[in-house]
């Protein structure tokens, strides 16, 4: 697929919102104990990084490490780097419960960028976007209109969203509509 | 005569005309007038016809409680059918057209029935249309059905988008009067985060209309500066046009914002859902006046008090020169000043109270506007509008005292808090003798979670309508809301209003009291489903003593106003039929949504191409340039077959089907789930799961399983594959990839919890290319080094091969019965392998093929297929997969249920081939004939068709079915019906076609 940039400027610079797909992408899912110090201590031989905490994720030198579930982790890298990351952490993790499976093609990530985003991504998910609660750091699990979805906050103007690789047209038809500026909410954009 | 005047109007921009059409006569009004407004202002009265008896309706309300101003609203894909006109704001171009009435609505033929008003009184319908039985169906329904409805359907597509939106806060105050305000302002103060919401485009409710005074200021200018307060408050957001729609368990409530209704050419989505999560609901919705009982109450220019005054001073429209108020309480006197003050003639006002109001009754008398008290409307005079009332004393029977000729009667029974929100979630209410009206019972609120009430009702809704009482609730009610969600609400100080002594209301629920039959038949209760007093009373004495049966019966409260105006003066009048108390009778159910919502806005944006979800392989678009048919399997959609320009759907299917039996085939089954289950317990995990053994398979292998319900029933099929010691891959069929995963992680979290396994669907990470026929291997050995033979390959094998400099997986798997590869492949490198193959294969005339194609050929093998095969009622003894049931494991998932004696009947339906005697195809789903009739009478039926295909490697139509017996009954010949024509006569045979000895898959 190609990479439409949506933009509009009715509503002049402050409004324009613009929703693209991100280029190649490697993903890791990681399952196992998550509480557990022996996996802790594993999992921080092959990054050395805070470790996400609950609905959060964390920024290490050459990727993202997200908190999916009690006993999930994604790991979002460049694709060039999956199989040399696997690799050590499969060595690092032997012996302790856990998968570490390459999922880099089943997914599709969107970045979601402007002013209203917040605005933007409440008319699809069912998640408190308020400024208090939906910060840059903060991972959520969710729906996006109809399908499943992760979202996270990069940035206070930018929303990157994850889905299926297969509803990939579906969510960028959607997340456009939602940001087009003839339907503002301007409700969390209230300062 | 209805017109506009000079003075008043505080919501219209009387230098801003716009003009609009009623009925096609063109009209004009001014910015911010309402339709009704307007049409007033023009003098068209009459604005519709009744429901039942087509009597002329005119507007009685100002506000959503409107139950006959209802209109068709624009036209073609704009066009939309009942919109109240009460509600609707006027803008330039609009067109609105009357509804229910024909030819015209001045003159209507309906009106007919008004004179047959004696044969069709409540339950008429039931008790004509019952006999003779076969008549309802075929006679009545089509007649009732053609004249029953308000309003018509749009015939056009909606051209207008909506949305939804959800929303989180501590508070969401519903009405935005003086009482939604001053919530608002207490809430904001304490930093809470408030969302506030208003139906109507302007907020401030009531109190600028009646005249008062608040923090000694004029409630406009409170209204003003309380707004520009809490504009600076970045946690307090406003919404007018959104009405509160719902509420909902654990704080949910729902609103309808109307965006662009009142700017219908402009970008904007139409309206927007709002799905609130609130820890706290206060609701704010103030209170309807009620109509008075009168005969001929009905009559357009019989309007409620508060509304006369409403388009006086807001839109300044005087709805007639002569206006008589009648009441039974002080608050429509405001109204007789209001007229009186603006030049008006008040020609009588009506006080069924024997010794009159207070304060504002003297003001009147001071002013010298005549007043009669304890009396009544014995008939409102006029035909198609009001022309004057017949006076007599309330006590009475209806004797005419005096006539008095007038346009306009202007009533009020009273005011009823409107405790819709508060009941919808199980609020109760109790009767307040003092108002003559429900209000919500503090002590029984609806509960969340904690087992605390999550709405509280503050102001008029709360049945306190004077000022100073209702500012006081609804600060000091805020306040300890407040304090429950842990803020502290210091910071505001609570406004002092000023109040007018009010003597108390008399409650009149029939006028006169001792009205007979002549006048209780003209006497409406409920407006728009032409609901009389008589009716209501004819429901009691037919039994229907319960509130919601008398409702359905009579109609009162129905349809799209759900009796705002009716209810309360409905149920005193059952209460008295049935000589009981209105606390006792009580109210039918307040169900959401509170005013109608557009089913636009349920939808949201789902319409058109994003209506659902359709999920795509990566090789979609080049199954569409290769002119794919698409069959939806799922949510996915995947070729069916892909026609050439020269062929039909059947032959591209056979040449499809002939290609992989006699040289290569090429499939895209990248939808099949994919299921990656790893860890120590794996093996016994998928034991479980599975009814044959999957733990002894060895690395290396592929096997085909089973997994059935805890029922035993069949749920799923595919082929597992041991990837190493500690790791398999589940192949799961399309439709059960999600289902099937969930249920693995059910099992694993909740009854194997402390199993070492880990599952991950990889559905999406890997494409599947299937390669099949005799030429399969030839075409692979072209583009990859890796040996393929069948001594390193063998059948139900797989290794990791090179594709390029790709690296795939390699199932030697059939489906087909053919020589057969799967190919699994990163999502991402597909399409090169794809390519790859297809230019490999060129020379062999590889075929890709769709689904048909390898539905026929996995029949021909008498393969399985699950949802036709299996229908949740099915086990795999049924299907012959005996063979793939461990005898010797322990447990799996349904053994016990195998047991039961019903799954052991030697008499269940079990899988067979069928091959019609003629050589044609059976219908699908057809059922074979027994001997004899069961004891309904029924013909015994002793199997069916599950799959039935023309096979074009036999040349002949083939089919798989459930028999009785099942293949004990080899040879025999069973028949078919068909719905026309001769039965079709078919052999039972064995299921398996085509090479059944399976020699060409394992080349």
């Amino acid at each position: 697929m190609s990479n439409p940039v949506k933009s509009k400027s009715l509503l002049g610079e402050q409004s324009l919102m613009a929703v693209n797909i991100l280029p190649d992408i490697g993903l890791l899912s990681v399952r196992g104990d998550l509480l557990a110090n022996f996996f802790k201590n594993a999992f921080q031989k092959v990054f050395i990084s805070d470790f996400p905490e609950i609905r959060k994720f964390v920024v290490c030198k050459e990727c993202t490490i997200a908190w999916m579930s009690p006993d999930e982790l994604l790991i979002i890298m460049a694709p060039m780097n999956v199989k040399k990351v696997q690799k050590k952490l499969v060595a690092a993790l032997n012996g302790i419960h856990s998968s570490v499976e390459d999922i880099s093609s089943s997914r599709e990530i969107f970045q979601v960028k402007g002013k209203n985003v917040r605005d933007a991504m409440g008319k699809l998910s069912p998640v408190n976007f308020s400024i208090n609660e939906f910060k840059v750091g903060s991972f959520r699990r969710t729906r996006l209109s109809q399908v499943p979805a992760a979202l996270w906050m990069t940035d206070q103007d930018i929303i990157k969203v994850m889905c299926f690789k297969s509803v990939s047209e579906y969510t960028l038809a959607i997340l456009n509509l939602s940001c087009e500026p003839e339907g503002n909410v301007d409700h969390y954009s209230k300062n | 005569m209805s017109t506009r005047i000079s003075s008043h109007g505080r919501l219209i921009n009387k230098k801003n005309s716009v003009d609009f059409t009623f009925n096609g006569k063109f009209l004009s009004g001014f910015s911010g007038d309402t339709l009704a407004s307007a049409l007033l202002a023009n003098d068209q009265m009459l604005v519709g016809r009744s429901f039942k008896y087509h009597r002329p309706r005119g507007i009685v309300a100002s506000g959503p409680e409107e139950p006959n101003g209802l209109v068709g609203l624009g036209r073609d894909s704009k066009f939309e059918p009942n919109s109240r006109v009460t509600t609707t704001e006027l803008y330039e171009g609009l067109e609105a057209s009357s509804q229910n009435h024909w030819p015209s609505l001045e003159f209507d033929v309906g009106v007919v029935n008004n004179y047959l008003a004696h044969f069709l009184p409540a339950g008429f319908y039931y008790k004509t249309f019952i006999h003779p039985r076969a008549a309802w169906k075929h006679v009545f329904e089509p007649i009732i059905r053609k004249s029953a409805g308000l309003g018509k359907a749009p015939q056009e597509r909606d051209a207008d988008r909506y949305e939804h939106f959800y929303a989180f806060v501590d508070v969401v105050v519903v009405g935005g009067g003086i009482a939604g305000l001053q919530a608002a302002k207490v809430a904001g103060d304490s930093g809470a985060e408030v969302l506030l919401i208003e139906q109507s485009p302007s907020l401030g409710g009531r109190a600028p209309i009646d005249d008062l005074e608040i923090a000694g200021i004029a409630p406009a200018h409170w209204i003003t500066q309380t707004l520009s307060e809490l504009s600076t408050m970045s946690n307090v957001k406003i919404r007018t046009r959104t009405v509160g729609a719902g509420v909902f368990d654990h704080g949910y409530a729902i609103a309808y914002e109307r965006i662009s209704d009142h700017n219908p050419s402009s970008q904007q989505p139409r309206h927007r859902l709002w799905k609130i999560r609130a820890k706290h609901i206060i609701v704010a919705t103030g209170a309807i006046e009620r109509p008075l009982s009168f005969a001929n109450n009905d009559l357009p220019g019989v309007m409620l008090a508060s509304s006369v005054r409403d388009y006086l001073i807001n839109y300044s429209v005087s709805v007639g020169d002569r206006t008589v108020v009648v009441a039974n309480n002080d608050s429509a006197y405001i109204t007789a000043l209001e007229l009186f003050k603006a030049g008006l003639s008040v020609p009588l006002i009506i006080d069924a109270r024997p010794s009159g109001g207070g304060v504002l009754y003297e003001e009147a008398r001071k002013l010298g506007i005549r007043i009669e008290t304890g009396k009544a409307i014995s008939c409102v005079r006029g035909k198609k509008r009001v022309e004057g009332i017949s006076l007599c004393d309330q006590a009475g029977e209806g004797t005419i005292l005096e006539e008095i000729p007038c346009d306009v009667v202007a009533m009020s029974g009273g005011w009823s808090p409107v405790v819709h929100l508060w009941s919808h979630c199980g609020g109760k209410l109790t009767w307040n003798d003092k108002i003559a009206a429900f209000i919500p019972d503090s002590g029984k609120p609806p509960v969340g979670h904690h087992g605390h009430g999550f709405v509280s009702t503050i102001g008029s809704a709360n049945g306190l309508f004077q000022l100073d009482e209702l500012v006081k609730n609804a600060h000091d009610t805020t306040a300890s809301v407040l304090i429950d969600l842990g803020y502290e609400p210091t910071k505001s100080l609570m406004p002092l209003a000023k109040t007018i002594s009010e003597e108390p209301l008399l409650a009149v629920w029939r006028m006169p009291q001792g009205a007979g039959i002549k006048l209780k038949s003209k006497t409406w209760l409920d407006f728009q489903n032409d609901v009389k007093i008589t009716d209501v009373e004819l429901a009691a004495r037919e039994g229907f003593k319960s509130v919601e049966h008398a409702k359905r019966y009579t109609t009162l409260g129905m349809a799209t106003d759900q009796g705002k105006l009716s209810n309360i003066n409905g149920l005193a009048i059952l209460a008295s039929s049935l000589n009981g108390q209105i606390a006792d009778v009580g109210t039918t159910t307040f169900r959401p949504p509170y005013t109608p919502i557009s089913m636009g806005s349920i939808a949201g944006e789902a319409r058109d191409e994003i209506f659902q979800p359709l999920r795509k392989t990566v090789l979609h678009d080049w199954h569409d340039q290769q002119g794919a048919v698409w069959e939806p399997v799922g949510h996915w959609h995947r070729p069916f077959c892909y026609r050439r320009t020269e062929e039909t759907v059947e032959q591209a299917i056979s040449r499809e089907v002939l290609s992989c039996r006699s040289g290569v085939g090429i499939l895209d089954a990248s939808t099949l789930g994919k299921i990656i289950v790893r860890g120590v317990d794996a093996g016994r995990f998928l034991d479980m799961l599975y009814t044959n053994m999957m733990s002894t398979l060895k690395p290396g292998k592929c096997r085909y399983g089973l997994m059935c319900s805890e029922n035993g029933f069949l749920i799923d099929d595919g082929v597992v594959v041991r990837i190493d010691h500690e790791s398999f891959l589940c192949h799961t069929t399309t439709g059960g990839a999600d289902r099937i995963h969930s249920m693995m992680e059910e099992w694993l979290q909740t009854e194997w919890w402390d199993w070492k396994v880990f599952v991950t669907n990889v559905t999406e990470q890997y494409s599947q290319i299937a390669v099949v026929g005799p030429r399969a291997r030839f075409v692979l050995e072209r583009i990859s080094k890796d040996d393929l033979s069948p001594e390193r390959l063998p059948f139900m094998g797989w290794k990791e091969i090179s594709i390029g400099d790709i690296d795939v997986k390699i199932y030697r798997i059939s489906f087909s019965g053919e020589l057969s590869y799967e190919i699994s492949v990163p999502g991402r490198h597909c399409r090169a392998v794809w390519d790859d193959i297809m230019l490999a294969g060129q020379s062999e005339f590889i075929t890709p093929y769709g689904t048909e194609a390898l539905h026929v050929m996995r029949a021909e093998k008498g393969f399985i297929m699950i949802g036709d095969e299996s229908d949740g009622t099915v086990i795999p003894q049924d299907l012959g997969l005996d063979w793939a049931i461990s005898k010797k494991k322990e447990d799996y998932i349904g053994k016990r249920a195998h047991e039961r004696s019903h799954m052991r009947d030697p008499k269940r339906w079990k899988l067979v081939g069928l091959e019609t005697v003629d050589g044609s195809v059976l219908p699908e789903g057809a059922y074979a004939l027994g001997e004899g009739k069961n004891v309904n009478g029924q013909k015994i039926t002793i199997g069916r068709v599950t799959s039935t295909y023309y096979s074009p490697t036999l040349n002949k139509g083939i089919a798989l079915g459930l028999v009785e017996f099942g293949d004990d009954r080899l040879d025999e010949i069973i028949v078919f019906p068909t719905l026309k024509g001769p039965v079709i006569e078919a052999r039972i045979v064995s299921p398996v076609f085509y090479d059944p000895n399976g020699v060409k898959q394992d080349v």
